[in-house]
């Protein structure tokens, strides 16, 4: 039940629920951003029993 | 790996053990809440970082811990049935009931499944219309907002054959019982950082006046929580009490509001028992009365189940922070990974596996001793 982190590559629409496909080190999971509805391709994001639930602020983390 | 990498390096370590050494004065007990911290305290040796006046206690933050043994046994009564497809995280399988764990339910030929997300078990509910599907849905706050969209999901598709098995826990309400303690001896906590990525922190500031105790929001990797030692410390020298964010790259004051609004419509909170620890008023979601059609233990009713602990564990004193996992006379001996007495040695985020697999002469110690 740990968080995992990667990069949003894609966003698309299935059934309804926005989705994104997220690439994990070299591989992919696609999980729904009903609860990170701001993000865009590009971000970082942290995943929880698959679903996204927080974007990495990556200014933040390069000034830390 | 990028953005992970950073929060590993060696040198860094070094320098902000040594901005702990230059603040510290006087002894002082701080208190990670979350497993996955306990871990990387343990797997990086963080420990032999700090100075002797600084001593750790490891937390209740393991949802696979805290688990009541009576909810492993009414998920072990409701996988046993021919009619249903269990699911569940891949820990809580090896995690002991009274006699026996779902791993053993699913070899003696029940219909158990390990899924990575809920959303999985709504799916295999879609393809299995004729069915029952459960779902084991454990967890802290960070858990919790994709079990409550698989309730939610399973409504909107009109299923009528999912359910969920609710335990979850809060973390403030555990921290509260601790601090209230007669016997507590943490004078800071580093706060779980993945929770409060849902929840915020706004509900610590309360805590941190109340009782005086410094609170800082704390991330994962061994860098985060070398920095978020550094801010408690420097408040308790300070004498000062407040709720500060080491973690702001993933955590907002206000938290994730759009999961917040979804936890609040599926759950309302309930009193939660909490295995080693007992039972803590508010500090558990239960499915809302609108909801309650996806409530697995109305629906198989497994109300009422005889439980039986091991007499050998300690869990309940470990997962309160007064005992380490190595001070257990079964650790390393009648309790390992393989044959676990308790489910803190089961758990990827249990102190007791962490112990083991990370300091191995502390369970040669006790074989010793055993021999």
């Amino acid at each position: 039940m740990n968080l995992i982190s990667g990069e949003l590559v894609e966003i698309y629409i299935a059934e309804g629920t926005t989705m994104g496909k997220v690439r994990v080190g070299g591989a992919f999971m696609r999980v729904p951003l009903t609860f990170l509805m701001e993000t865009k391709v590009g971000d970082k994001i942290l995943m929880e029993s698959g679903v996204a639930i927080s974007k990495v602020e990556v200014e933040n983390l390069q000034e830390q | 790996m990028k953005y992970i990498d950073e929060y590993r390096d060696g040198h860094t370590a070094r320098v902000l053990s040594e901005r702990i050494r230059d603040i510290v004065t006087r002894p002082w007990t701080l208190m990670e809440i979350c497993g996955g911290q306990t871990h990387t305290i343990v797997k990086s040796g963080l420990e032999s970082l700090l100075p002797k006046e600084i001593t750790l206690a490891h937390g209740p933050g393991c949802p696979v811990c805290v688990t009541p043994l009576e909810l492993i046994d009414k998920a072990i009564a409701i996988a046993s049935r021919p009619d249903v497809i269990f699911t569940s995280f891949g820990d809580m399988l090896r995690v002991p009931g009274s006699s026996k764990d779902l791993l053993s339910v699913k070899a003696e030929g029940g219909n158990v499944r390990m899924v990575y997300s809920p959303l999985d078990a709504v799916k295999i509910a879609q393809q299995h219309p004729d069915t029952k599907v459960v779902f084991f849905a454990v967890g802290f706050e960070t858990t919790a907002p994709a079990n409550a969209m698989s309730v939610w999901q399973a409504r909107k598709l009109g299923l009528k054959n999912f359910s969920i098995l609710c335990s979850h826990v809060l973390v403030p309400p555990a921290m509260e019982i601790i601090l209230s303690s007669p016997s507590n001896m943490v004078q800071g906590f580093l706060a779980a950082g993945h929770v409060c990525t849902v929840m915020g922190y706004e509900e610590y500031i309360p805590l941190a006046e109340k009782y005086k105790t410094p609170i800082v929001v704390t991330g994962f990797e061994p860098l985060d929580i070398l920095q978020g030692m550094y801010m408690a410390v420097k408040q308790l020298e300070e004498g000062r009490y407040e709720v500060e964010n080491q973690y702001s790259r993933s955590v907002k004051r206000e938290g994730n509001v759009a999961a917040r609004k979804l936890l609040a419509e599926v759950f309302e909170t309930t009193n939660r028992k909490w295995r080693g620890v007992g039972e803590i008023p508010n500090s558990g979601y239960k499915l809302r009365e609108s909801f309650s059609d996806f409530d697995a233990e109305t629906i198989f009713e497994v109300a009422h189940i005889e439980t039986q602990e091991s007499p050998l564990c300690i869990a309940g004193t470990v997962l309160q922070g007064l005992k380490k996992p190595h001070e257990c006379p079964a650790f390393g001996v009648q309790c390992t990974p393989e044959h676990p007495l308790g489910a803190p040695m089961v758990s990827s985020e249990g102190a007791c596996a962490a112990y083991y697999h990370y300091g191995r002469m502390h369970a040669q110690s006790n074989l010793h001793k055993a021999v």
